[in-house]
């Protein structure tokens, strides 16, 4: 085992991150406060001068067991998948999943979704890599259904997509977005092509390395996000553009005409409380 | 010229990054044109993640290996549900008055039948030890090991099948070897190995006619060693259509069918 995770230095940094910074907080039941203090992923708080979340929170876990089933998943998935890339690759493919999964959920931002941490959104995009090197070994993209491994795969990736939907703790756009991050990561940036690389994928890989940094400046500054247009309403003095931004501010709950400021205070006092207590 | 889906990928993948940027910049003039535009981008995105999908589950049923492969997979669980446990049982009952041979393969083959690979292996070991010139136990531990992926295995008990009775089963247990030792040469990828391996499936054909496992098997190896022509040959021989009336096992078209994709794919001029 030591040996095993000896050659696979990051998946054994990673785990030992899991389980130490576990003790940062309650490693059995961590309080809401603890895990916002320590990098837990709130969209508003993203926004609102803390970036980093959108990778911490791929490190910090709700509790011993979601600590020990991520752990565990990271032990199966990690060390295959780094011997496969190499140490660097993987620890670039972790943190590209963390980030995609982070960046859904800003920009998903639903409004029952409340503060989300664990690395879940990075194993999934593990296994988003794993699929992807799947596809890219056989004959044909799609050859790897006709395998045991690779049917197995899928059903693990479906059964985990449907108990996010049936368990509502469970972010499951943290799961989508880590999974398609860690799948077009692999494909795109982190492997190389069948042939050789033309011009049509370097325009891809520019893309999708342009989409990151413009979807991760997005979630940074989400202007058209609700909770963005309210905090950037309550911090405005100038009446016409507090009255754009609530212009805006309905138009983003869907709403085609003005909405009262009784009902934007109200909001207001919600996303406070949402974001110093559950 | 009309683009193509790589290049149209391309093209919405910019389109998708450089939106959230226009949202940026909109966003100081006018913030209601940054929400109407945020929210055409989410419906826009939301209907081709619907389309997408939609297309993806019709392209996979469409997939000419999948129907074929759910065939397959139907029919070995009629066998298993139409299977009669009271069988094996039996078998193991005997086994306990009388330690033969035959019992042993005996308990062995309803094993298989059961589709418990790894349990019928000690019974035909047993067997074998019992009575060493039962050549079709011998057989049948080869095969078993090549379907457990104990490769180097099956190719010395098939090796010892073929030295006891070098026409077992009007040669299948030469193909079986032929087809084990197929798959040695192309996990280990030394050519020689492989251009040997080809032959040894070329050799089988001509005497016995063509099949299409081992037909796949060759196209494999001659796109390994570099031989397109041959490549072709094969996989055109392991997607040949069945004689007219004939009608094909569920096995026998997914055999087909993954020839006809390997045709599409790499088998073009």
């Amino acid at each position: 085992m030591i040996q095993a995770l000896d050659r696979t230095p990051v998946s054994a940094l990673v785990a030992l991150a899991y389980v130490t910074l576990a003790f940062l907080t309650d490693p059995v039941a961590p309080t809401f406060v603890q895990l916002r203090e320590h990098g837990a992923l709130l969209p508003v708080e993203v926004a609102d001068g803390t970036p980093w979340r959108l990778l911490s929170y791929a490190f910090l876990h709700d509790g011993a067991l979601h600590l020990a089933l991520n752990t565990l998943a990271l032990l199966y998935f990690g060390p295959r998948l780094e011997l496969s890339m190499g140490s660097l690759r993987f620890g670039v493919l972790y943190l590209l999943s963390a980030l995609g999964g982070g960046l859904l959920v800003c920009l998903w931002n639903a409004p029952d979704e409340t503060m989300v941490s664990g690395g879940s959104g990075a194993l999934f995009g593990m296994a988003g890599a794993t699929l992807a090197l799947g596809m890219r070994a056989g004959p044909h993209p799609l050859q790897f259904l006709e395998q045991h491994h690779g049917r197995s795969l899928l059903g693990l990736i479906a059964v985990n997509l449907v108990l996010g939907f049936v368990f509502p703790m469970i972010s499951n756009t943290c799961h989508v977005g880590g999974l398609f991050a860690g799948f077009a990561a692999t494909w795109w940036l982190l492997t190389h092509p069948r042939g050789r690389p033309d011009r049509t994928h370097r325009l891809l890989q520019a893309g999708l390395l342009l989409l990151l940094a413009s979807v991760t400046t997005y979630a940074i500054v989400p202007v058209a996000r609700w909770d963005h247009l309210l905090l950037a309403w309550e911090r405005s003095e100038e009446p016409a553009r507090r009255l754009e931004l609530r212009r805006a501010f309905s138009r983003s709950l869907g709403q085609d005409g003005l909405l009262p400021e009784a009902v934007l205070r109200q909001r207001a006092i919600v996303l406070r409380h949402k974001r110093t207590a559950e | 010229m009309f683009p193509r889906p790589r290049q149209l990928a391309a093209i919405a993948l910019w389109a998708i990054a450089l939106w959230p940027l226009l949202l940026l910049a909109t966003h100081p003039v006018s913030p209601v044109t940054a929400v109407a535009l945020a929210d055409g981008a989410a419906t826009a995105l939301g209907n081709a993640a619907l389309v997408a999908v939609g297309l993806g589950a019709g392209l996979l049923v469409a997939w000419p290996p999948f129907l074929p492969a759910l065939q397959v997979r139907l029919q070995r669980w009629r066998l298993r549900a139409r299977q009669d446990p009271a069988r094996l049982d039996q078998a193991l009952a005997h086994l306990q008055h009388l330690d033969t041979a035959a019992a042993r393969a005996d308990v062995a083959h309803w094993l298989l039948d059961a589709g418990r690979l790894r349990d019928a292996v000690p019974h035909l070991r047993r067997a074998i030890e019992l009575a060493p010139e039962m050549v079709s136990a011998r057989f049948q531990l080869g095969r078993t090991l090549r379907q457990l992926g104990d490769r180097d295995g099956a190719a010395a008990t098939l090796r010892q099948v073929i030295a006891a009775e070098a026409d077992h089963g009007f040669g299948v247990a030469a193909l079986e070897l032929a087809r084990v030792e197929a798959e040695q040469a192309l996990g280990g990828g030394e050519r020689e190995a492989m251009a040997a391996a080809l032959a040894a499936l070329r050799r089988h054909e001509a005497r016995s006619g063509p099949d299409r496992e081992a037909s796949l098997l060759q196209a494999r190896l001659a796109a390994r060693v570099g031989d397109r022509g041959a490549m072709r040959t094969a996989l055109q021989a392991a997607a040949a259509p069945p004689p007219a009336g004939a009608h094909l096992a569920p096995d026998e078209a997914l055999l087909r069918a993954r020839a006809r994709v390997a045709l599409w794919t790499w088998g073009r001029a």
